[in-house]
């Protein structure tokens, strides 16, 4: 409570100190500072910012004149104001009808926390337990929910290798069953194979004692093969193969006779045939040599008369005339005289021409002719040409041989023919000589191929005579006898050795023991019925019956371990089901708890969301909250006007809406300003009173009304005192009054003890 | 197809319960009577205890002679019985019952149908050793056992003394059974279990008083043949039912009308009614009052009243604070039906609601 204000400086008052009662009246006619005292106990209750409006409005009325202080009941908490949540609710001043409903602002707080009782806020509840329900990682419930599945999950792990288990053995036991039937089968298979064994052995017996017959008589057969082997080997004994050398040796003898006389008759033919082309040859050359041999001779004489008129004709001078030079050279000559005179023209001219024309005429003469030695006159030339010619052909002589144009051509001719009789003349002579010499060549190869043919006689004759000595008709008889008998040495040679070994199996001292032997088996197993069975047959059978051997082994091994593993999951099984139903009951009864637990947590999480959306719910509900503001505010103003009612549509002034006198629902603006004040009178305190309304209960507070009766009427003003006076009897606030009125001074200390200061 | 009739877990007992006991067993007697089949099967726990095994059978044996001639009647003990057993029970006398005792089972032929009787045991795991005789072809098998076989139920084992034997799911298949007459869980419950039916009816009559004893108490009404059976529950009005209820008090200490309406509309004379109160008021006297005003109205209306632990939080003022009465108005106008996951979540909303509502008071203060 304000026990005092000192007014040290503060608008009209300088000094002066104004004692405070829980309930103080301050009176004075208009200027007498009542407005100032208002303005100083705001100035000192309230907290706000410098630039705030009324701050500034403060500093334009009071200037510097603002100094004043409050002191306060000791002990006693001292009460703060927001300036405008004091201004729109805590100072209550007639005729201000204003509504701070903005966000934030003083009537929205108080509505809050008319709404929010011990100004708990519903949107924070419903914040945090949508927080508590929410599905964060950091959320205690969510973890613990977590906790609870991961063990409920473990546990079904469990659960199902429990079952798993308990699955396995019971999947045993039909494994018995199978196993029980299975070794039944086998055992019935093994059976069975043993009996079809039992039904193959005495045939299988008797194949094996035909089998033992067929040894025996084939080893029979060899042994005569052998003794038959041994007689033959002994017929060729004399059949070798290196005495075959010596035959060999005759007949190679033979053979290089035989080659000698084939070479030399080869070369007697030839010879023969040299001499027979030399004799042909000398005859030919003889032949040609002939006629060659005349030409040869007058071809010589020919030649020397033509040599001899060379020879002459090399010595004469002849003059050789250039006759189409010398006509053009006369002819220029003239043209060139005919042309001066006539350019010349008169005897100058005349004289011109012909002097040009004579030394034409004398260069033409000298000039266009020469004189040449060795040409020989064509005439004479052609004439002994002829002659010559025809001396060739009266000789019986081809004419056209030697018939030439000029004297060199003949002279050529003819020296050709003089040389081709010349190297006739030497190619005779040399074919005769060659036909003395192969002619006694071919006497001496006749002398040699006689000797030749002498020789191989012999040499056959003893080769012959070896083989017939030898028993055989030719070399390859000799030779495959011995052959053969080298074969029947080796066979006999095998045999021997196979038959040896025969009769060591057979226990014998050699072949004929074994041969009696044999007999005796032969006879033995014919006695006995035996029929003889190939070894070839009886491996047939043998590989049955070993086929057969094997399957009732494997049969019977089958059964063993068929019956072993019986055994063994016998074993298994009947140890393993032990607990395993205990362990399922137990962990399927933990696994129902703890899957319990985590639905329960969740049914948590969900009470959680659902109280919050309710909290939600209710701080969304305008309508609800404008319906309770309604009652706090209605309770107030009935207390004063027992029938009316109030209701508040949104929350402002044109919301807000009572029944007038008539009964009927009016806005605030619309009522009688005296009717109006009333409901706000009602309004603020109901707001004051729900603003101050904490967790801890009511806190103190002041209130401070400024002429708020002032259009009531004495009645009214004296109802809305009671209320005044109940209300401060409730709360204990302290209030202050200021008024210019008696009459209300009168009534209000009719109503409340109070402290009057009057200004 | 044969017609049996099938219960367990009577758990006739002396005392305070004896009356109620024998009423149920009255009732069962008089389903019996009513239905007449031929043969009645008690699936063990007929008795709570060896003590009422020996003081209750000749009582029991005399109600059974009612039914000499309507029915045969075959019992096996389970584990209760043998609780705290001072003597061999095959040495006991129960009249007409066909009492099987010896262990591991035995078998009885009937018309038409074998009975495996398996006396209780804690241990059944040796089963697959019992060499059981192949079933006539003609004949229905039907097996008679006591213990948990967690297929069927997987809730927690409530009792503390006499621990039941656990029965394998192989079990049956491997009897070769047509119907698995089980005795030991308390809520009636079948499953079927390749072509064997197996099935709880559940005690008669509520025993201990617990959620897994909620419903009507009943039997099982059983046709069974050569390669069939089916099973139909027979409510007993005459047993009641455990009702258990969380009444939730405002914060005024007063239960919302409706909660008390239903709890008049369904409990009933016979019915073991266990009332919890919850909440967030200004004081303890007023929870309790509001327990004495629960007992004064309900308790006469039932056989059994309990009053559980109350779940209460004190917070003083907090029937003056607006926002509580608006929350909880609110949520009253959403409450689900009861017995329903819903109403678990409601009541969890109502606790958070009201204690932060509460915190916050106190955080206040």
């Amino acid at each position: 409570m304000i026990r005092r204000l000192s007014l040290e400086k503060f608008g009209k008052f300088s000094d002066r100190t104004l004692e405070f009662s829980p309930f103080t009246i301050i009176t004075g006619p208009n200027e007498a500072g009542k407005t100032t005292v208002f303005d100083a106990l705001f100035d000192n209750l309230c907290e706000g910012g410098k630039n705030d409006v009324v701050y500034r409005r403060l500093k334009e009325r009071y200037g510097k004149d603002r100094r004043s202080s409050v002191e306060w009941s000791p002990g006693l908490e001292q009460p703060k104001y927001d300036a405008y949540d004091f201004l729109d609710i805590f100072a209550i001043r007639g005729g201000r009808i204003h509504i701070d409903a903005e966000q934030d602002g003083a009537w929205f707080r108080a509505f809050k926390s008319a709404l929010f009782t011990a100004g708990i806020d519903p949107v924070e509840i419903a914040e945090a337990l949508n927080k508590e329900g929410r599905e964060a990682k950091n959320n205690r419930r969510v973890k613990l929910l977590a906790v609870a599945e991961e063990e409920a999950f473990s546990l079904k792990r469990s659960l199902e290798t429990e079952e798993q288990r308990r699955s396995d053995v019971l999947a045993g036991e039909e494994h018995i069953r199978q196993l029980t039937a299975g070794a039944q089968e086998l055992r019935e298979a093994a059976a069975e194979k043993e009996a079809e064994q039992g039904e193959a052995r005495p045939k299988f017996e008797a194949a094996k004692a035909g089998a033992e017959l067929d040894r025996a008589r084939k080893a029979l057969a060899f042994l005569r093969e052998l003794e038959a082997l041994e007689a033959r080997s002994a017929e060729l004994e004399y059949f070798n193969e290196g005495a075959l050398g010596v035959y060999d040796a005759l007949a190679a003898v033979t053979e290089k006779a035989k080659e000698e006389l084939a070479q030399l008759k080869g070369q007697l033919a030839e010879k023969e045939h040299g001499v027979d082309a030399a004799a042909l040859s000398l005859e030919e050359t003889s032949t040609a040599a002939a006629d060659l041999r005349r030409q040869g001779e007058q071809a010589e004489i020919l030649k020397a008369e033509l040599e001899k008129f060379t020879a002459e004709a090399a010595t004469t001078i002849t003059r050789i005339v250039y006759w189409p030079l010398r006509l053009v050279i006369w002819g220029a000559g003239l043209a060139l005289a005919a042309a001066l005179a006539f350019w010349l023209k008169g005897a100058a001219g005349a004289i011109v021409a012909l002097v040009v024309a004579a030394l034409a005429g004398a260069v033409g003469w000298f000039a266009a002719a020469r004189n040449v030695a060795g040409v020989i006159d064509q005439g004479q030339n052609s004439a002994l040409l002829s002659r010559l010619t025809d001396v060739w052909r009266n000789n019986g002589l081809d004419a056209e041989l030697v018939r030439r144009d000029t004297v060199r051509g003949m002279l050529d001719a003819l020296s050709a023919i003089a040389a081709k009789y010349a190297a006739a003349r030497e190619t005779l002579l040399k074919s005769e000589s060659v036909v003395v010499r192969c002619g006694k060549e071919k006497g001496e190869l006749l002398k040699k191929a006689e000797s030749a043919e002498a020789a191989r006689r012999e040499a056959g004759g003893a080769a012959q005579k070896w083989l017939a000595d030898n028993g055989a008709r030719s070399r390859d008889e000799y030779a495959a006898r011995t052959a053969e008998r080298a074969k029947a040495v080796f066979d006999l040679e095998g045999r021997r050795e196979t038959a040896r070994a025969m009769a060591a199996g057979r226990g014998c001292q050699d072949l004929k023991e074994l041969k009696f032997r044999l007999q005796d088996e032969a006879e033995r197993l014919e006695r006995s019925g035996a029929a003889q069975v190939t070894e070839a047959e009886l491996k047939t059978l043998e590989a049955a019956f070993e086929k057969l051997r094997e399957e009732a082994q494997g049969a019977k091994e089958r059964l063993l371990r068929g019956e072993a593993e019986l055994e063994s999951v016998k074993k298994v099984a009947a140890t393993k089901l032990e607990g395993i139903p205990e362990n399922i009951s137990r962990l399927s009864v933990e696994l129902a708890a703890k899957e319990g637990e985590a639905a329960e947590i969740r049914l948590m999480l969900e009470g959680y969301k659902l109280a919050a959306a309710v909290f939600e719910k209710i701080a969304g509900n305008s309508a609800l909250k404008l319906n309770l503001l309604a009652g706090e505010v209605g309770g107030m103003v009935k207390t004063m006007l027992p029938d009316r009612t109030v209701e508040f549509k949104t929350f402002d002034l044109e919301g807000a809406a009572m029944k007038d006198a008539r009964g009927e629902m009016l806005p605030l603006g619309s009522l009688s300003s005296g009717t109006r004040d009333l409901f706000m009178f009602a309004a603020r305190l109901a707001l004051a009173l729900k603003t101050r309304l904490g967790a801890g209960g009511l806190a103190p507070a002041l209130l401070v009304l400024d002429e708020p009766f002032y259009t009531l009427d004495q009645a009214r003003a004296g109802v809305a005192l009671k209320l005044l006076g109940a209300f401060q009897k409730e709360t204990g606030w302290q209030i202050i009054l200021l008024t210019k009125d008696p009459a209300v001074r009168a009534a209000a200390e009719a109503v409340i003890p109070a402290t009057i200061i009057e200004l | 197809m044969i017609k049996i009739l099938h219960t367990a877990d009577l758990h006739l007992k002396g005392g305070d319960e004896r009356g109620y006991c024998f009423a149920v067993l009255d009732a069962v007697i008089a389903l019996v009577k009513a239905e007449k089949p031929a043969y009645l099967l008690i699936a063990g726990d007929l008795f709570d205890s060896f003590e009422d095994f020996r003081d209750l059978r000749a009582e029991t044996s005399a109600r059974f002679k009612e039914l000499k001639g309507v029915c045969e009647i075959v019992y096996i003990p389970g584990n209760h019985e043998n609780l705290r057993r001072t003597g061999p029970l095959e040495s006991f006398d129960l009249g007409d019952v066909k009492k099987f005792t010896k262990l591991p089972y035995e078998i009885y032929y009937g018309e038409g149908v074998e009975f495996v009787c398996v006396p209780h045991s804690e241990n059944y795991g040796a089963y697959r050793d019992w060499t059981i005789p192949p079933k006539d072809p003609a004949n229905a098998r039907v097996l008679i056992m006591h213990g948990l076989n967690s297929h069927i139920y997987t809730g927690p084992e409530e009792e503390a003394e006499g621990k039941a034997g656990v029965i394998d799911d192989g079990l049956f298949a491997r009897f070769d059974t047509e119907y698995a007459a089980l005795g030991h869980v308390h809520g009636a419950r079948q499953e079927r279990f390749g072509t064997t039916l197996a099935a709880y009816p559940g005690s008669p009559r509520v025993w201990r008083g617990s959620t897994r004893e909620a419903g009507p108490r009943g039997i099982y009404l059983v046709y069974v043949g050569p390669g069939s059976a089916r099973a139909e529950f027979i409510a007993l009005p005459e047993a009641g039912q455990y009702r258990r209820y969380e009444v939730p008090l405002g914060v005024d200490g007063v239960p919302a009308p409706a909660d008390l309406e239903r709890l008049r509309l369904e409990c009933g004379p016979k019915d073991f009614l266990s009332v919890g109160v919850s909440g967030t008021l200004d004081s303890d006297q007023k929870a309790i009052e509001a327990e004495a005003k629960l007992k004064a109205e309900f308790a006469p209306r039932v056989r059994r009243y309990e009053a559980r632990a109350r779940d209460i939080e004190i917070i003083e003022n907090i029937s003056g604070n607006q926002l509580a009465a608006e929350f909880l108005a609110e949520l009253e106008t959403m409450k689900p039906l009861p017995g329903t996951p819903e109403e678990k979540k409601w009541l969890y909303a109502r606790r958070f609601g009201c204690e932060a509502i509460a915190a916050r008071l106190k955080a206040g203060k």
